[in-house]
């Protein structure tokens, strides 16, 4: 049997105990400093918030999201229910399982339109739209996230289509009741990625 | 033989060293090692045989892969015949391929992070014995045998990758095969780097010395990946 031959001489005990301590502290030190707060977001120490690397950790945005946040004015939310009678359009859908759906509205550049939508259960969502000229290429997102409910004031910064995908990512039915008003073109129903025309209903 | 403790100077530069070799080799494997969404993409379009995309995969995932890189350059390290060289390395292909191959085909695995974390162990093993550790803890464990057992989990943890690809079933067999194929490859060229550069530093003196300070810091590296994926077997 060939052995591997060894020219170094092997480390006495003491200097091997040692080194491998010193190898293992190392390697806690690379770990705790960096690799975690880089990795994993984990920063025991700060030091990583620090050095910036916590910002590594984070799930980086999407182009779509880029862009939605060069925009300012679009979206404002709010904590008080939309204080309007006046509502153009109400919409309801039930999603099941992994279910997945988008409404936009065809609104023209500058539309202002006030919302509101509930779920009755944590519904993900993305808000956002994609100009007539240059299509969906250009889709800017404003607000992508999971809750329950939304509400605020949309206003449109170009001509085109505007709306919500929801995604039920439970295991059980849950539905979603949309109102809007203000001045809307009109409103398309995407499912499957494949557009339904549909009129806007006032609620009674 | 007499003690040599080390100097506090001499503890410094030591651990200065091993600091910029881990964190070189850290940086390495947190963008390259695991397949990419742009891989796993196109692998999702193919449906049949596509040998060189799979060839080229497991050639990319070897070469880039620094926890495989890590234990070739231990197992290799004192070794200087080509003879031994071929041997060892067929231990380790033996090995990884087996779980490779046996892993995607039965469809078994295990935790992707646990087995990640043993070959993270597999270095420090290596790293270890290399300094003649194990003898001075009193283990007389054969060296090819470990070699082969830890190119099992090598391979386990290559079997995940490729599931994580998510390989169609149309054409599996050959494009594993292609995959598998690929892995050699790219460990021949990884090795033929490695070998070349040891070689040249055998032949110097700073060898002798140097050597220690080597499979510590291949050592340091191998704690740090079992710190990983640990860490992120216990926070998935």
């Amino acid at each position: 049997m060939t052995e591997p031959v060894s020219i170094a001489p092997a480390p006495s005990r003491k200097k091997l105990l040692i080194g491998s301590a010193a190898a293992l502290g190392v390697a806690a030190v690379a770990l705790v400093v960096f690799v975690l707060p880089a990795e994993y977001g984990i920063d025991p120490t700060g030091a990583g918030a620090a050095l910036g690397l916590t910002k590594l950790a984070e799930p980086g945005l999407s182009e779509e999201q880029i862009r939605g946040a060069r925009r300012t004015g679009v979206l404002t939310l709010s904590d008080q229910p939309t204080q309007r009678e006046d509502w153009a359009d109400e919409w309801q859908v039930t999603l099941r399982p992994y279910e997945g759906i988008e409404l936009k509205y065809t609104l023209d550049q500058g539309a202002a339109i006030d919302f509101e939508w509930e779920a009755t259960d944590t519904v993900e969502y993305d808000l956002h739209s994609h100009p007539f000229e240059g299509g969906t290429e250009l889709t800017e997102s404003y607000a992508v996230d999971d809750g329950q409910r939304m509400q605020g004031r949309y206003v449109a910064p170009f001509t085109g289509l505007h709306g919500w995908y929801w995604q039920n990512r439970n295991l059980e039915d849950l539905t979603v009741t949309l109102r809007a008003a203000g001045p809307i073109g009109g409103s398309t129903v995407f499912e499957m990625g494949s557009p339904t025309e549909r009129p806007l209903s006032p609620p009674e | 033989m007499t003690a040599s403790p080390l100097r506090p100077r001499a503890l410094l530069a030591i651990g200065a060293v091993l600091l910029v070799l881990v964190l070189f080799l850290l940086a390495v494997p947190a963008f390259a090692h695991d397949i990419s969404d742009a891989d796993r993409a196109a692998v999702a379009q193919i449906k049949g045989p596509a040998p060189f995309a799979f060839l080229y995969l497991g050639a990319k995932h070897m070469v880039t892969g620094i926890d495989h890189v890590l234990f070739l350059i231990g197992v290799i390290f004192f070794l200087y015949r080509l003879r031994d060289v071929v041997i060892y390395v067929s231990m380790f292909t033996i090995g990884h391929s087996l779980t490779l191959l046996g892993g995607v085909l039965l469809n078994t695995g295990a935790n992707a992070y646990i087995v990640d974390a043993i070959i993270g162990f597999s270095v420090v093993y290596k790293a270890f014995e290399n300094l003649g550790g194990l003898r001075k803890i009193g283990l007389a464990i054969d060296t090819k045998l470990a070699v082969l057992v830890f190119g099992l989990f090598h391979g386990l943890g290559l079997a995940t990758k490729v599931r994580d690809l998510g390989l169609s079933d149309d054409g599996l067999l050959p494009n594993l095969i292609a995959f598998n194929v690929g892995v050699e490859v790219g460990q021949v060229m990884v090795l033929a780097v490695v070998v070349t550069l040891l070689n040249l530093w055998r032949a110097t003196r700073s060898f002798a010395s140097g050597a220690f300070y080597v499979n510590l810091a291949l050592m340091a590296g191998g704690f740090a990946l079992i710190g990983y994926q640990l860490t992120g077997y216990f926070t998935s």
